[in-house]
């Protein structure tokens, strides 16, 4: 990968990381503006960094939504709300898969590039939220009653008399520029209304240049000159500013064009192929304010275009136009523009609730192209322009039949298919593409032109690609979203859904092949002075060993060499023990790292799950080596989502249980001695020992007897045991128990301990212990039958010599015993089936090793104890990987190897 | 050889500007926020060209801007911004940047565009 994109892909993570806790701090107090602030430079800077790869252009065009998203958080025109919140970290869930396929060297998935758009527009939308201000919603439409038109000519746009209207015909480069036509205008003062145009017409689609500006915008503001001017002072030269006549809300300069008549024409000659059902009546509405403009004499023309607009929209019903010629005819006639208005009531009444012409629709978006094709059903002119779209695509797959213009084409085919109400269709046609098919883009091509459409597409693209299924570790989510989700937030979702790749599947698919580790590590500049100054050092103390051997060469008095080369030693000593020190400090990691992630998962699946849930963490600062801190993520997550899942009850409950309704889970991590100490606490309901029981011995875990005389604590440890799930229904969160055993081998792995306790109605507290480095062992070498063993430092309580006559023999089992206590011993020549006795000292007293498995204490008897050193074990490998009772092997400063022995799995 | 003084927060986007920088046989300096960029001013960098990010943490752009220009007086500093900050370009400008870029910028584009800026480049 180029260095630039993966500094790009580095810097991401880290936006997405800050971004995600940014907006879980935003949802616990929505009013802070710092966090508000530092939230939107991030995304902002993720945009901006993103715009640098083209290729990427998804990617850009999402993260650009959620930040025109938070802008209207940021200046205050929408609040911040669960909704919001939702949506966004929805989206950086879908940039952070996207940088998964970045990071992969890939193309971005097309399926995730299809979620985004969608979640795209979703995000635009909530822009407009409950509290939003922007001037084209603010624009207060004329209250139409159909049935009573405005009688006189008064203007019923505020302020039309002073009116300004702009056209602004953008410069065919200025996408290059960075210049944003459309929103430029948006931002115009006192904007009232607004139309786009083409400047020429559109050229076929297999020749459009996207990149091609072919825009003419037209406003109508109530402003100043001076104003717009100021506005548009980058494009001046691209912008003619001109007053608009009192009555008629038509430009002054420019009497023929331009006119709200000649957009709404548009509309309608294009057979309602807005995305909007009420495009029929906002039409039909803007035809009411021109008619209500030109009722008298000399409004000749604009009857006409009246006319003619009502006659498009006649076409896309299907139905005739007599009625509105004849209307026409009328009112040229009379010179008065009632007979047309009349019309213009019976068609809105006979094909549009009039509810729609009073009362525009809340939300400006949602009903899909689908919807209005049901509706109105595809009118001849639609299936000429869909054929006509179909021969395009068709010429454009076989001219270049490359990977993006086959995505494109399945794009354009997919919109096809919605627009016919056929989603189904709609998802095969994206995955034909997806696949690069061209055969199969073409069948599907012929399948339209064919006799019959939709079978023979559905049957040709139908062929088996997998469907991307989440593995059993990750179960996929039964319900497709949070079951708390508001009205309209499920409407957005909806069709998402129905299209078979809900982006929650996209989601949980890949949470499936999540990479915890990361490559990078993030290293405080003092570690890394530090480093510099002892490697300073280490420059100087090496040059005095060439001055040595110079000596020694020449010097007669050996012993002095001698002195003077240790003396030297012990400097490098001090220095490269330093060094391995600082070294071990730059891979320190703080567990606050992996902490992160708590607050969003502890949300999401509580709000899944209906619990209310406070989560407390403290002591994100201790530190431990990357190893162990990354090791330590899986096992953690489990953890807290077995106690969100089985632990903390629903707050009905909790209330019947006298306790408080939020549930609370506390995560603390601290230093103790050299290890790091975790423990994972809730006030749930803890683990019924009893229950436990019954289930181990129901699955042969334990016998009879064995449950008779168990104490509930080591009932409780049964939770650990393989196989064992007491959760009646199986929940798609934490599974069916193949959790904890799998945490306590993966922490064990890592050299740590795990303990639970639990109490019945109160809750369960995990505690976990890790060592602060794996990197270096601290073992102690004992011999026995003439051989070396390394032992780890860490499992060895104590070293004692027992005299002989303290052994007893208790059936088959030796023991001593120390302080007091019983220790069972065991030969360490017998664990490894060396055939030779344990050699007692001069005394008679034999070595015994003493080490702590898990509560109790075990005996070792060896031949003699040995020093200890710091070695590097490394694991077995290769032919000896299959050897059990090794915790690996070291290099000893001689060269000899020295196997370091597990003795938990030996005992 | 010319000096231009990067200032971004975004290591990526510092990274591409060096990248088309140096090929075009520039030397850079970096600076991730307004502050450090302005301490590097005043212990007496003086580069040929200033460019900076304006949306950037402890200090930002339009501030450093208005900073800079109390040491350096001609210096030319061009401010990066996006199209959705037009506002911003007026108050960089107001502040005493030469002019603005708008991102994403590279390649030959930003060299054009040094070349106007920059005396001898």
């Amino acid at each position: 990968m180029n260095p630039l994109l993966e500094q790009f892909v580095i810097e991401s993570r880290d936006f997405l990381d800050s971004i995600a806790q940014g907006l879980l701090t935003l949802e616990r107090d929505p009013r802070d503006s710092a966090a508000i602030d530092e939230l939107f430079r991030a995304v902002h800077t993720l945009k901006g960094n993103s715009g640098l790869f083209a290729e990427y252009s998804a990617f850009t065009h999402l993260v650009h939504a959620g930040e025109d998203l938070l802008d209207v958080v940021r200046d205050g025109t929408r609040g911040f709300d669960a909704e919001v919140a939702d949506h966004l970290l929805e989206c950086m869930d879908i940039v952070s898969l996207m940088l998964d396929n970045i990071d992969a060297g890939k193309a971005l998935d097309p399926r995730l590039c299809e979620a985004g758009r969608e979640l795209a527009v979703t995000l635009r939308a909530l822009r407009a939220g409950p509290l939003s201000q922007s001037p084209i919603a603010a624009d207060p439409e004329p209250a139409l009653a159909p049935a009573d038109p405005p009688e006189t000519g008064e203007a019923p746009l505020p302020g039309a008399t002073s009116g300004m209207h702009f056209r602004y015909i953008a410069e065919r480069g200025c996408f290059f520029k960075g210049e944003d036509p459309l929103y430029n205008a948006l931002q115009a003062p006192g904007l009232q209304r607004i139309t786009v145009e083409p400047v020429q017409p559109w050229p076929a689609l297999d020749l459009l240049d996207p990149y091609d500006c072919n825009l003419a915008i037209e406003g109508w503001c109530e402003a100043s000159r001076e104003a717009l001017q100021e506005h548009f002072r980058y494009v001046i030269d691209q912008v003619e500013i001109d007053t608009v006549a009192a009555n008629t809300g038509q430009p002054l300069a420019t009497p023929a064009t331009g006119t709200p008549a000649r957009d709404a024409a548009t509309l309608a000659d294009r057979g309602l192929s807005e995305e909007d059902e009420s495009a029929a009546a906002r039409i039909l509405r803007s035809q009411y304010e021109v008619l209500a403009r030109a009722r008298g004499e000399g409004s000749e023309g604009i009857w006409r275009s009246v006319a003619m607009v009502l006659r498009g929209l006649a076409n896309a019903h299907g139905t005739g136009h007599e009625a509105i010629d004849e209307a026409l005819q009328l009112s040229l006639k009379t010179a008065s523009g009632d007979p047309l208005a009349r019309v213009l009531n019976q068609m809105a009444e006979g094909t549009q609730a009039p509810r729609d012409l009073v009362d525009p629709p809340a939300t400006p978006l949602r009903p899909s192209k689908a919807v209005v094709g049901r509706l109105v059903g595809l009118s001849e002119e639609e299936q000429h322009l869909i054929e006509r779209m179909l021969q395009s695509q068709r010429r454009l797959i076989e001219s270049n039949p490359i990977e993006t213009s086959l995505l494109a084409v399945g794009r354009v085919l997919a919109s096809i298919c919605r627009y016919e109400g056929r989603p189904d269709a709609a998802n095969a046609v994206l995955e034909t593409a997806a696949r690069a098919d061209i055969e199969g883009l073409l069948r599907a091509i012929d399948g339209w032109t064919g006799d019959a459409p939709p079978a023979v597409v559905a049957a040709s693209v139908h062929s088996p690609v997998p469907v991307p299924v989440a593995t059993a570790e990750h179960p996929r989510a039964q319900t497709p979203g949070p079951a708390a989700k508001t009205s309209a937030d499920d409407t957005a979702l909806r069709p998402l859904a129905a299209e078979g790749f809900a982006r929650s599947e996209l989601l949980a698919e890949a949470g499936t092949s999540e990479s915890g580790a990361s490559k990078v590590l993030k290293v405080s500049q003092e570690k890394i002075d530090r480093l510099m100054d002892l490697i300073g050092e280490m420059v100087v103390a090496k040059n005095s060993l060439p001055y040595l051997a110079a000596r020694a060469e020449t010097s007669s008095n050996p012993r002095e060499i001698a002195r003077d080369i240790k003396t030297q030693y012990g400097v490098i000593n001090r220095i490269a023990e330093e060094m391995q020190d600082a070294i071990m400090q730059v891979r320190m990691l703080p567990v606050g790292s992996i902490f992160q992630r708590f607050p969003r998962l502890v949300r999401d699946i509580s709000r899944k799950l209906g619990k209310q849930v406070e989560l407390y963490m403290e002591g994100e600062d201790a530190e431990a080596d990357k190893n162990i801190v990354e090791s330590l993520a899986d096992p953690l997550i489990h953890i807290v989502r077995n106690s969100l899942d089985h632990g903390l009850e629903p707050p009905d409950e909790r209330r019947a249980a006298g306790k408080r309704e939020i549930g609370l889970i506390r995560i603390t991590a601290f230093q103790e001695a050299d290890r790091v100490i975790i423990e994972i606490g809730d006030d749930g309901r803890g683990i019924d020992p009893a229950r436990i029981k019954a289930k181990a011995l129901d699955r042969g875990l334990i016998d009879e007897a064995r449950a008779a005389t168990m104490t509930d604590h080591e009932a409780v440890q049964l939770v650990f045991a393989a196989g064992l799930s007491t959760a009646e229904q199986i929940s798609d969160l934490s599974g069916r128990g193949v959790g904890m055993d799998v945490v306590r081998s993966a922490i064990e792995r890592a050299q740590g301990q795990v303990q639970l306790s639990s109490e019945l109605g109160r809750g369960t507290r995990i505690r976990i212990a890790l060592p602060l480095s794996m990197a270096v062992t601290n073992v102690m070498i004992i011999r026995s039958a003439e051989q070396m063993f390394g032992v780890q430092m860490d499992m060895v309580v104590e070293t004692v010599r027992v005299p002989a006559e303290a052994i007893h023999q208790i059936k088959q089992q030796r023991t001593t015993v120390l302080r007091g206590r019983i220790v069972p011993l065991y030969a360490l020549n017998d664990l490894l089936r060396i055939p030779a006795q344990p050699v007692a000292n001069e005394a008679g007293e034999v070595a015994v090793l003493v080490i702590r498995l898990g509560d109790q204490d075990v005996g070792v008897i060896v031949d003699d104890f040995d020093a200890t050193l710091d070695l590097i074990l490394k694991p077995l490998e290769g032919v000896l990987g299959e050897l059990g009772g090794y915790a690996g092997t070291a290099l000893l400063g001689d060269g000899s190897v020295l196997m370091v022995l597990n003795l938990k799995e030996l005992l | 050889m010319k000096t231009v003084l990067l200032v971004d927060d975004s290591a990526t986007m510092l990274m591409s500007l060096r990248q088309t920088l140096d090929m075009a046989g520039f030397k850079t300096d970096t600076a991730t926020d307004g502050v450090i960029a302005f301490d590097k001013l005043k212990s007496g960098l003086k580069p040929d060209l200033i460019i900076t990010d304006i949306n950037m943490p402890n200090m930002n752009g339009i501030e450093f801007i208005k900073k800079a220009r109390t040491i350096l007086r001609f210096t030319p500093i061009l401010a990066l911004t996006t199209e959705s900050q037009q506002g911003k370009r007026d108050e960089a400008k107001q502040s005493g940047a030469t002019g603005w870029l708008v991102k994403p910028v590279g390649g030959q584009d930003l060299i054009k565009v040094i070349k106007q800026v920059v005396p001898g480049a």
